[in-house]
């Protein structure tokens, strides 16, 4: 990612700072004090100095990605940033800011070693309708070393950021699952894998063993359903997204496969956390 | 960093509390020990209610005592206090910065009191702990163990680096006066001399080693003997009874054509120390005082007297030049009401008329009684001490004591003289000069203060330095003599020397470093830039450029050092380690691997086989593994095993 300029001003201590100069060449010039007059201007070049120092704190990092994990919408997420620092002196106090929807994001990281990459992670509410939104700016800036001057640049291409808020999964159950008999009929453990639901997970083998197995059952229902976008007929757009949301959902923490028909494109039956999000992704962009 | 704020409080304070009234040292002793103490967890910080009723009261206070609140004697009480109170309150790093940057303020408001080489270091010590402190309260509590070995590094780099700017803007930033000078002038009590003679007065002068000013010679031949250098300050004039003496107010400017100057005539400049004081001093036979700095808007008024005071005390160093003649080349008759004023005495004692008339006999010649007089002092066996019983009157040294110093024997000498109806008068100044460590100039300090008489006879004032008569020594010498009552004693010869001339070369350094800097004023700015001749604007032109293309050398410079390094170190410190092992002819390629290194190594240093091991190991770990690259591990990857 390449970054734009850095840009430096003094924060509140630093106008602090610039109102002291002031006081001091005041005197100087009162009382025609050449030393006052030195340190003056000492404080002067110092705090030019202090700007590239600033602006050098913050000129190694790069910022290298963010991840808000999608989730649906009015609840919470976690954001993440990763950075890095590219020179051979540690870099600290970096502040991130990111803003979408006029709602600002902060994350700081106290120290990024060298040649190393750190990351923060931020809980984000995500208080907005269901949709796909895009990243507008992503500011990082730093007081360091002397904490006079605030320097800061923009991160470019963060517009290729997108952050879905799934609907809010809403209304009745799955209808295969409402006729459905199923039997629980314990038929044993099979190792976890990813994608299993948790709920399924054995915890009692996984104290004596420190091995995750997920509990198998037979069922005499149909182990695969199918959900269509036609079934949802006679109702609004918003109610259709989260009744189907809803049956994802279900179906997701049923561990049984589904297969969703969407109006213009059919996701084959699946299961796991990339078939769900890869369901609940095309749900969002649809309409 | 709490023990790091008390430190550099107390470092900014206490050469600070030193014009501050007892009240104000009082009260911050006392808030920044109850501070101290807090942080430690014995007592409660004071609350936000406490901390404003007091900064208030102390407002108050100052504004009743001074007057105002800007002046550098109320702002001091004020600050020293409100950064004790400051201490109460440092709870998060927006206090601590506040507090640093109070500091830079008490610091400013010292060294508008004190211009000196000392109190330049003291600037750039402060100035540096303050860089640290700034750092400190940025860094991570964490991250300190790392930043602490760089932070004083970092900051001293950074001071330095401001030079450049910092030259740049001190010679060529305009040196104006500001409007609301004239409002916060300093009313100071003058040290020195006081507008009263008492004998006795003088003796905490002549102990004390400042120096009181300084004296460069522009012609050869008026550097010849400092035992013959008498600096004239005050006249005392007026009496009652011959103990007591004071100054006639005459204080009117004549303005006395200035004679043609002859070769004989000695030309110097003196620069004074700052006392906020008015008395110049100046040669005997002196005309033509003037300022060095043109632009010196302090009248310089001459008295009938041939004294010379300024209109306003001096409160900084300053410069004047003068030119003396060998000898007076004026007659000066005196009015009839003039030598009546300074012959006029209350009748003496029967013993002090005894005295006189013996003096007199048989001659009426001043001169005669002048001799008469020393030679009395000597065969009376008066000496010369600078600690003396107390004397309340002309009889209880004449008779009684018969020991004192200058002030006893010039006032006892001249009103012996009015008793003999012979004009007199006391003269107050300095006598004697030091030669610096370089010789270019002569250092007078304040134990150089003396007294002495003059008397008026043939039309002529003539001067008559009675201690003469008692320490020859200290008078031929005009220097420091070995009396331990004059020099105070400090041990063995050896060591006394020692220290006079390290106190001399501090005293060279201290007046050219006050010469090139401190007065670096207008005219010295206006003499830089200005060029006598016809293309005066292309030496500003060129001077303006060199400085210009200076910033530019050290900006760029600036620029290419802050190119941090992006490039793979552990590949540079690879290429480094193969350089050193083919030196100790360890026959490596560059294809060879760690791996193969260490086998390499081992073959040829046997014995060293658990420190080859340890090091590649850490190698293979830090470039493969899941180890960080850190300063530390960069530096244990420098520590070759061979």
């Amino acid at each position: 990612m390449q970054r734009k300029k850095i840009y430096c001003f003094p924060n509140r201590f630093g106008m602090l700072g610039f109102t002291l100069f002031l006081v001091i060449l005041a005197a100087a010039a009162t009382y025609q004090n050449n030393l006052v007059f030195m340190m003056g201007f000492l404080c002067l070049g110092f705090a030019m100095v202090a700007i590239l120092q600033t602006a050098r704190n913050l000129r190694a990092v790069d910022f290298l990605n963010i991840h808000i994990e999608p989730n649906y919408s009015l609840q919470s997420s976690v954001a993440e940033i990763f950075l890095k620092n590219n020179s051979a002196e540690p870099v600290f106090n970096i502040h991130v800011k990111i803003t979408w929807l006029g709602q600002p994001i902060e994350f700081f990281i106290s120290e990024i070693h060298s040649q190393s990459m750190a990351s923060c992670r931020v809980d984000v509410p995500l208080n907005v309708p269901r949709g796909l939104y895009r990243l507008r700016r992503v500011n990082i800036s730093t007081d360091y070393p002397y904490g006079l001057f605030k320097a800061w640049t923009y991160a470019k291409h963060i517009q290729s950021y997108e952050i879905l808020a799934y609907p809010l999964p809403f209304g009745e159950s799955l209808p295969q699952m409402q006729s459905a008999t199923s039997s629980s009929d314990f038929a044993g453990h099979r190792s976890y894998e990813p994608g299993d639901s948790m709920n399924r997970v054995d915890w009692k083998v996984y104290s004596r063993r420190q091995e995750l197995h997920v509990k198998d059952f037979e069922s005499g229902s149909e182990s695969k359903i199918k959900l269509h976008w036609n079934q949802l007929d006679g109702q609004d757009l918003e109610h259709k997204l989260s009744q189907m949301s809803e049956w994802i959902r279900q179906a997701e923490q049923s561990a049984i496969e589904y297969e969703v028909n969407f109006p213009k494109i059919t996701l084959a039956a699946g299961r796991g956390e990339k078939h769900f999000h890869r369901c609940m992704c095309e749900l969002t962009r649809l309409a | 960093m709490n023990n790091f704020l008390f430190f550099l409080f107390a470092l900014a304070s206490i050469p600070l509390m030193s014009e501050c009234p007892w009240w104000s040292i009082a009260l911050t002793c006392s808030v920044a020990l109850h501070a101290y103490l807090a942080s430690q967890s014995y007592f409660k910080v004071l609350s936000f209610f406490w901390t404003g009723t007091i900064s208030l009261v102390v407002l108050l206070i100052v504004y009743n005592e001074f007057g105002n609140i800007f002046g550098p004697e109320p702002a001091s009480a004020y600050l020293v206090v409100l950064g004790a109170l400051k201490l109460e309150e440092v709870r998060n790093r927006r206090d601590t910065m506040i507090l640093l940057l109070l500091n830079v303020l008490m610091v400013m408001y010292y060294l508008l009191f004190n211009q000196s080489l000392a109190a330049t270091a003291y600037m750039f010590l402060m100035l540096f702990l303050i860089a640290f402190g700034l750092i400190s309260a940025q860094t991570p509590r964490n991250a300190w163990d790392i930043v602490s070995k760089a932070a004083p590094r970092t900051a001293i780099k950074d001071i330095a680096l401001s030079a450049p700017l910092f030259i740049i803007m001190f010679v060529l930033f305009p040196r104006f006066s500001t409007p609301w000078a004239s409002f916060m002038g300093e009313e100071k009590n003058p040290v020195g001399f006081s507008d009263r003679l008492q004998p006795g007065e003088m003796a905490d002068l002549l102990q004390s080693e400042e120096p009181a000013f300084r004296v460069t010679f522009k012609n050869q031949n008026s550097s010849s003997s400092q035992a013959s250098l008498y600096w004239r300050g005050a006249i005392f004039d007026e009496t009652v009874n011959g103990w007591n003496w004071s100054s006639h107010e005459m204080q009117t400017n004549i303005n006395r054509r200035a004679n043609v100057s002859s070769k004989s005539d000695v030309e110097y400049e003196l620069t004074l120390e700052p006392r906020f004081d008015k008395k110049l001093f100046v040669m005997e036979h002196t005309e033509d005082v003037q300022w060095l700095d043109s632009t010196n808007m302090n009248p310089i008024i001459l008295s009938p007297n041939s004294t010379y005071i300024s209109k306003w005390p001096i409160g900084s160093r300053q410069t004047y030049k003068a030119r003396a003649s060998s000898e007076s080349s004026q007659a000066f008759t005196l009015s009839q009401s003039e030598q009546s004023r300074l012959t006029e005495i209350k009748p003496p004692s029967a013993e002090v008329a005894e005295l006189v008339r013996r003096l007199k006999f048989n001659s009426s010649l001043a001169k005669d009684f002048a001799d008469n007089l020393l030679k009395y002092f000597q065969q009376e066996n008066f000496s010369y001490v600078t600690k003396t019983p107390t004397m309340n009157s002309l009889d209880d040294f004449l008779f009684q004591e018969k020991k004192g110093f200058c002030e006893h024997f010039a006032t006892a000498s001249a009103a012996l003289f009015r008793y003999a109806n012979i004009p007199a008068r006391v003269v107050v100044g300095f006598r004697g000069a030091e030669p610096s460590f370089f010789n270019d100039y002569f250092l007078i300090r304040d134990k150089n203060a003396h007294a002495w008489m003059e008397y008026y006879s043939d039309e002529k004032w003539h001067r008559l330095d009675p201690t003469s008569a008692v320490s020859a020594t200290w008078i031929q010498a005009g220097q420091i003599s070995d009396d331990q009552s004059l020099t105070g004693g400090l041990g063995s010869g050896r060591v006394r020397q020692w220290f006079r001339k390290f106190s001399l070369l501090y005293d060279q350094a201290e007046f050219r470093y006050s010469q090139l800097l401190l007065n670096y004023n207008f005219s010295a700015q206006m003499e830089l830039l200005r060029w006598d001749g016809s293309k005066k604007w292309l030496r500003t032109l060129l001077i303006f450029l060199t400085f210009g293309l200076c910033t530019l050398i050290v900006w760029f410079f600036y620029r290419w050092s802050l190119h941090f390094k992006s490039q793979d170190v552990l590949a540079e410190a690879m290429s480094r380690l193969r350089s050193h092992l083919l030196k100790k002819n360890i026959p490596i390629a560059e294809s060879d691997g760690p791996l193969r290194m260490t086998r390499l190594c081992i073959e040829k240093y046997p014995d060293k086989e658990k420190q080859i091991s340890d090091y590649f190991s850490h190698w293979i770990e830090t470039r493969y593994g899941r180890k960080k690259l850190t300063s530390e591990t960069l530096r244990r990857l420098k520590n070759y095993p061979v």
